[in-house]
């Protein structure tokens, strides 16, 4: 069981990244912030996080694409999707592709770390039930 | 020639029908996807809004504003599209946007699942089955989305449209044709007095932006209306605000034949320790002031014994200016007793008169009553939750007799605005018979006065002196009651009770 | 058996309505103020002719159920503390037992509710009546004007009596709910006791145990009231088997009474929902202040019985009957206030409720206007 877990934050806009990142590290996590989204997605692949915050709407690589790949290849990540051109479209595709949540920007600190606590819980139950079995 | 707005679930055939009409027509087409874009770039935060529905937290957040500009904005935005009196508008809640303008054709339009399914499928790439969990989700979403932004749950009512089309054995062309025909019905040509309703729109909506948009009246509950070009701001009394201010921010406001700056005159003050704007003391109030034009102010009173364990409460934080990225500082984070929540749904309705929350008892409550505006109507709801049910409601009472006397002014309980006239057939009944009883026991005691007066009193009483005891036992309460009733109902049916 | 002789009243329409009116003012007095029937309608049907014993007799039987329909209804309106009533009623009666032991340990000859006999007792009595009910009547008056002058106190009853006994929190502390008040069990033994003496010596229980509830134990006025009223009813039905045993009820004049005191009660309980706090004190000083005068007039018939003061025993007369003047003013008068208080508040009242209730019918009907005019 552990109490820390590792974090990656992908967004385009650099002060996305700088805002959330010690937060999360004041929650007591490991984060690495990306601003492109295809390095991340190399980066990601060598060392996957237990969790993924990822803008939808980037230049080089859409968030949802990054929700499937990541969905394909490591099912136990949960990817956390935060966008500024929400609709509830979007918001009910990425939760049909897998997501663990989905927030609108703008969002208050205290909605995303319910969410990141929320993830946190469900990969603690999940490693569990893991050993239980 | 009308404006037509097309109404229909996401991933149906509404921009197709709204494509193939633009094709027949030649009319401006606009779309729903569009103007959300635009509103986001306007800087109106409906990401907020989004959150609101689909993560039902929120619900501490002040989100009425906000709503507010959203549909003023769509509105605004709609009625500049406008070109000869046609444009076609397709989304999901067309039906509702620009309400009383009659050259609208509110098309309700009907796509069968299995081509919503068919198109999600398409659209997202997404498994069949994933694509109907998707489709019934979303619906609910939009369910909740009109709920909330038009405060109109009966999206499907087929009274909101002037017509319904169902694609399960038409199909497009066909529909757009039957629509098309419709338009050219002289019921639906604009008239001059459905322009004049259509500018007047605009005019409220470009109001209502601009005030927002202006540093000084951001912050201001003010109610917007315009009629034949003469635009009308209510603010509310006790507001950092006042006609120059409001004028100042307006000053670049187009088509604007008048403009009218009122201070609310009539306003209710409703006070109590939490509210719930689903309650019934609520909907009563909010009748009230609906029926007044009065505005409401809330004041939240917090005991003192228990405010001395609450540190006094923070004012609310002001948003910095710098950019997030959409990432923003936690408000402060109390519980208000739910004064949030009715605060944002009277600022729906366009009645809020303020909102105020303070530490203290009775003596506080006076004071706070006396330096306030000029009320109409005082409502008391629940107070003194603390104390046991008897104590509440004395405290309550003596507090409504209270703020009557020091400000003069009608002062009424909850509970007395709930019970309606409570005298029934059932009391009446109940009246006449013990009224009957009564008569009865009267008469025959008084027609049977000597063996009674033995019995208390004469040759009977002294053989059995404890009979008189209890007759008196059992015969006095049993008189008082039946009396008592009658007395009580028939000062219930003239309202004293 | 003396009491054989006993004559019950003929009673003719006359006779009866004045019973029904005095019924009523007693009833509007003690649903407002929590006592005042007994001290006005007793002498009002002795007036009447009814004979003095057979007078405390029906009073006091009617006292019964009317304390039990008023205090009823004061129920309904959270204005009775039932757990306060029975520590107070217990305690009372203790220094109702002590009053009449002193009491006729001091007059050989006897002294008993309303049957006092020699004029020594009744000088003693009114003395002690007009000295503590004017005592209490001027605090109470002197309380209302200054209440009224600073608003800073809020208006309500000074609490300087009350906080001062509240200082003696030796336990066991016993909390009131529905009075919502603290306090010791040994300063409500002491209230009750000394009440109880009090009533028990002058006659007239209502006028010392409300303004002490109110200002020594702190209870809020219309509470006092309340359960004063409950208090009542059992002392109410207590006199009335003992009286009924010894055959002294008329029950017919009970029955009279219940027609104006049931309906007056309910007036007087809805005015104390209705009226603020500050008149009922001022209702209640005012009509104790009439009933001392009332009885400090027929003093010196009382000191010349005695020899104590030289004056024409044909003098008395006028004495008496401007001490019933008095008397009869005072619960009418006191009647009135009330009436004009219950009236004006229920006027407001009725124009408030009139005004929402039509808020609330016409509003429903254009509740989606939208939907209803664009539909056509």
């Amino acid at each position: 069981m552990k109490e820390t877990v590792s974090i990656m934050v992908i967004d385009d806009e650099p002060v996305v990244g700088q805002r959330l990142k010690p937060m999360l590290e004041d929650m007591g996590h490991q984060v690495e912030v990306f601003v492109n989204p295809v390095e991340a997605m190399e980066h990601f692949k060598n060392n996957p996080t237990d969790i993924v915050i990822t803008d939808i709407r980037m230049d080089d690589m859409e968030g949802i694409e990054i929700l499937e790949q990541i969905q394909f290849n490591h099912q136990e990540t949960k990817v956390v999707m935060i966008t500024g051109y929400a609709t509830l479209e979007l918001a009910r595709e990425s939760m049909a592709k897998g997501a663990f949540d989905f927030i609108a920007k703008p969002f208050k600190f205290k909605e995303i770390r319910n969410t990141i606590s929320k993830a946190v819980d469900a990969i603690k139950a999940e490693s569990k039930s893991r050993v239980g079995a | 020639m009308p404006i037509i707005m097309i109404s229909g679930a996401p991933h149906g055939q509404s921009e197709a029908l709204a494509k193939r009409l633009q094709e027949l027509t030649g009319w401006p087409l606009l779309g729903r996807q569009v103007l959300l874009e635009e509103a986001r770039k306007a800087g109106i935060k409906v990401g907020r809004l989004i959150n609101a529905v689909i993560r039902s937290v929120g619900s501490q957040e002040k989100l009425a504003r906000e709503k507010d500009l959203y549909l003023a904005f769509i509105t605004k935005r709609l009625c500049e599209s406008v070109i000869d009196d046609n444009l076609i508008y397709y989304g999901r809640f067309g039906h509702l946007l620009c309400p009383g303008v009659s050259h609208r054709i509110r098309v309700g339009l009907t796509t069968p699942m299995h081509q919503r399914v068919k198109n999600v499928m398409q659209q997202l790439n997404l498994p069949q089955e994933k694509a109907i969990t998707y489709l019934e989700q979303i619906d609910a979403d939009v369910e909740k989305w009109s709920k909330f932004i038009h405060r109109e749950t009966a999206g499907h009512d087929p009274r909101y449209y002037d017509i319904c089309l169902n694609l399960q054995h038409i199909n497009i062309d066909y529909a757009a044709e039957m629509i098309h025909q419709m338009s050219e019905l002289p019921e639906f040509a604009a008239t001059k007095q459905s322009r004049r309703q259509l500018e007047d729109l605009l005019l409220a909506a470009r109001a209502r932006l601009l005030l927002a948009a202006n540093d000084q009246t951001r912050n201001a509950e003010l109610g917007v209306r315009a009629k034949d070009g003469v635009l009308t701001v209510t603010y509310m009394p006790r507001q950092k605000v006042d006609e120059n201010t409001i004028k100042n921010a307006l000053a670049d406001l187009e088509g604007c034949r008048e403009q009218l700056c009122t201070m609310a005159e009539t306003s209710i003050l409703w006070i109590q320790e939490r509210f719930d704007p689903e309650s019934e003391s609520f909907s009563q109030i909010n009748q009230l002031a609906q029926r007044w034009g009065a505005a409401v102010e809330l004041l939240r009173v917090v005991p003192s014994t228990e405010a001395e364990k609450k540190p006094a409460q923070a004012e609310p934080v002001q948003q910095s200016a710098e950019y997030t990225g959409g990432v923003e500082d936690d408000g402060p984070e109390i519980d208000d007793g739910g004064l949030t929540r009715t605060m944002d749904e009277l600022i729906a309705e366009g009645r809020f008169a303020g909102a105020r929350t303070i530490y203290g008892d009775k003596k506080d409550i006076l004071d706070v009553c006396q330096e306030g505006g000029n009320y109409s109507l005082v409502v008391i709801g629940d107070m003194f939750l603390e104390k046991g049910h008897e104590a509440r409601m004395r405290d309550t009472r003596e507090l409504a007799i209270g703020i009557r006397d020091s400000i003069k002014v009608p002062v009424i309980t909850a509970n007395e605005m709930q019970s309606r006239f409570l005298f029934g057939k059932r009391h009446l009944v109940r009246l006449l018979a013990f009224a009957a009883l009564v008569a009865c026991i009267y008469l025959l005691v008084f027609h049977f006065q000597e063996p009674i007066l033995s019995l208390l009193g004469g040759k009977l009483h002294e053989k059995m002196k404890w009979l008189s005891s209890l007759a008196v036992a059992i015969f006095v309460p049993v008189v008082a009651y039946c009396y008592s009733t009658v007395t009580g109902l028939l000062l219930k049916a003239v309202g004293i009770d | 058996m003396e009491h054989l002789v006993v004559h019950f009243l003929h009673i003719d329409l006359a006779t009866a309505l004045q019973v029904v009116l005095l019924g009523f003012i007693g009833g509007v007095l003690s649903g407002f103020i929590g006592s005042g029937g007994a001290f006005f309608m007793t002498p009002g049907m002795m007036n009447l002719g009814v004979e003095g014993v057979i007078a405390v007799a029906s009073n006091i039987t009617h006292k019964f159920g009317k304390a039990m329909v008023g205090s009823r209804k004061h129920g309904e309106a959270g204005n009775v503390d039932k757990k306060l009533a029975i520590f107070l009623l217990v305690t009372a009666v203790a220094g109702i037992q002590l009053a009449v032991f002193i009491n006729s340990m001091l007059f050989r000859g006897g002294t008993g509710h309303g049957s006092a006999k020699g004029a020594g007792a009744n000088l003693y009595i009114s003395i002690v009546f007009s000295t503590i009910l004017l005592f209490v009547a001027l605090s109470m008056l002197r309380d209302l004007i200054n209440s009224s002058r600073n608003k800073e106190e809020g208006g309500g009853p000074s609490q300087k009596l009350a906080r001062f006994f509240k200082r003696f929190n030796l336990p066991p502390i016993i909390y009131f709910k529905v009075a919502d008040i603290r306090v010791s069990l040994w300063v409500l033994l002491g209230v009750g006791v000394a009440t109880g003496y009090l009533a028990g010596t002058i006659g007239v229980g209502g006028f010392i145990g409300v303004p002490a509830m109110i200002y020594i134990l702190g209870v809020p006025t219309a509470v006092a009231t309340g359960t004063e009223l409950f208090l009542a009813m059992f002392m109410g039905a207590y006199g009335a088997l003992s009286y009924a045993y010894q055959g002294f009820v008329d029950i017919r004049l009970t029955m009279l009474l219940y027609l104006g005191s049931l309906l007056g009660i309910y007036l007087g309980v809805f005015g104390v929902k209705v009226v603020h706090e500050k008149i009922i004190r001022l209702v209640t000083s005012l009509i104790i202040l009439l009933c001392v005068l009332s009885r400090v007039i027929a003093i010196p018939v009382y000191l010349r019985q005695l020899n104590l003061l030289n004056m024409d025993p044909s003098l008395d007369v006028y004495f008496n009957m401007t001490s019933k003047f008095f008397l009869f003013a005072s619960g009418i008068t006191g009647c009135l206030v009330i009436l004009f208080f219950v009236i004006r508040a229920y006027r407001q009242r009725r124009g408030i409720q009139h005004s929402i209730r039509v808020a609330c019918q016409d509003t429903s009907a254009d509740l989606k206007p939208e939907a209803v005019t664009t539909t056509g």
